[in-house]
């Protein structure tokens, strides 16, 4: 595990470790319960042989703070200000999945500092599944 | 549910399921595993404490937990290859509170013939129950 970075932004010097996962039945499910979505491709078996994964698994899993060297300092949290996502693949319970971050742009709004942030999962398919370029702000508590 | 058709107008609106962001539904999203010890772990959208630690005024919601609902209701339009080429964008305008109801919509604004699809974008938003927007954006895809 690569060190945790304890900073007040988002970005950081070396990037971000990335985050392996495998999405069993029993953790879809929960996502199926959380989403109140309980459709048949997300339970039974496809032509693929494997039921798909929800997509807002995946969303939850490739946010940032799944990475294993991402920390903020107690009393700080990051944000979701805006998002763009590409669907390339439905990805399939059982299969492990690696998700990978890069800072693409820093900006600043009304005094914030935003950092646009590039992920990509892929199945251990090496199949692309999802991309998204996340918008985060840190909001900070008064110490 | 009315599906997109070659022959579907802009100007047409759709509306998913409404749906109540109960806190059990919430720390199943953002908890970790049922399975973890010390599950649900504590952070912005799980617990109170931590979230006005941090300086918000209450539980936030994960945004991709609504951007999960909103999945679903492009996946209702456009069919489930809309998981091998859609594309969303969103920007998220206003805390998501634990209890909250949501409802996904969309309405479309263009349509163009693409080779042998029909490539349709749609305004795209989630509302609370007070019919204020939470989020918002577009959605691309093809029938």
């Amino acid at each position: 595990m690569g060190e945790r970075k304890e900073k007040s932004q988002f970005s950081g010097e070396g990037g971000f470790e990335p985050y392996t996962f495998q999405v069993t039945p029993e953790l879809n499910e929960q996502y199926l319960y959380a989403l109140q979505d309980y459709h048949p491709r997300y339970l039974e078996e496809r032509d693929s042989g494997f039921p798909w994964v929800h997509p807002g698994l995946l969303l939850n899993h490739s946010n940032l703070t799944r990475s294993p060297s991402f920390g903020l300092e107690a009393g700080m949290a990051g944000v979701h200000a805006k998002e763009e996502v590409e669907f390339l693949n439905p990805g399939k319970v059982g299969k492990k999945f690696r998700v990978t971050w890069k800072v693409v742009e820093e900006y600043e709004k009304r005094d914030k500092l935003y950092t646009v942030i590039e992920a990509l999962i892929v199945d251990e398919g090496g199949t692309e599944i999802m991309r998204r370029r996340t918008h985060g702000v840190i909001t900070k508590g008064q110490k | 549910m009315r599906k997109l058709t070659p022959d579907t107008k802009v100007g047409v609106e759709f509306t998913g399921k409404s749906k109540t962001v109960s806190e059990t539904r919430v720390f199943a999203f953002s908890g970790g595993r049922f399975d973890a010890p010390g599950w649900p772990v504590k952070n912005i959208h799980t617990d109170l404490e931590y979230a006005r630690s941090c300086g918000l005024q209450t539980r936030s919601v994960s945004a991709t937990q609504y951007m999960g609902y909103l999945v679903e209701l492009m996946i209702d339009l456009f069919g489930e290859t809309w998981l091998s080429h859609g594309k969303m964008e969103l920007k998220f305008i206003a805390i998501v509170d634990v209890g909250d109801r949501l409802v996904s919509k969309a309405v479309v604004t263009s349509k163009e013939s693409a080779d042998s699809h029909t490539k349709f974008t749609l305004d795209i938003w989630c509302e609370n129950q007070y019919g204020k927007k939470v989020a918002l954006g577009t959605a691309t895809g093809l029938i």
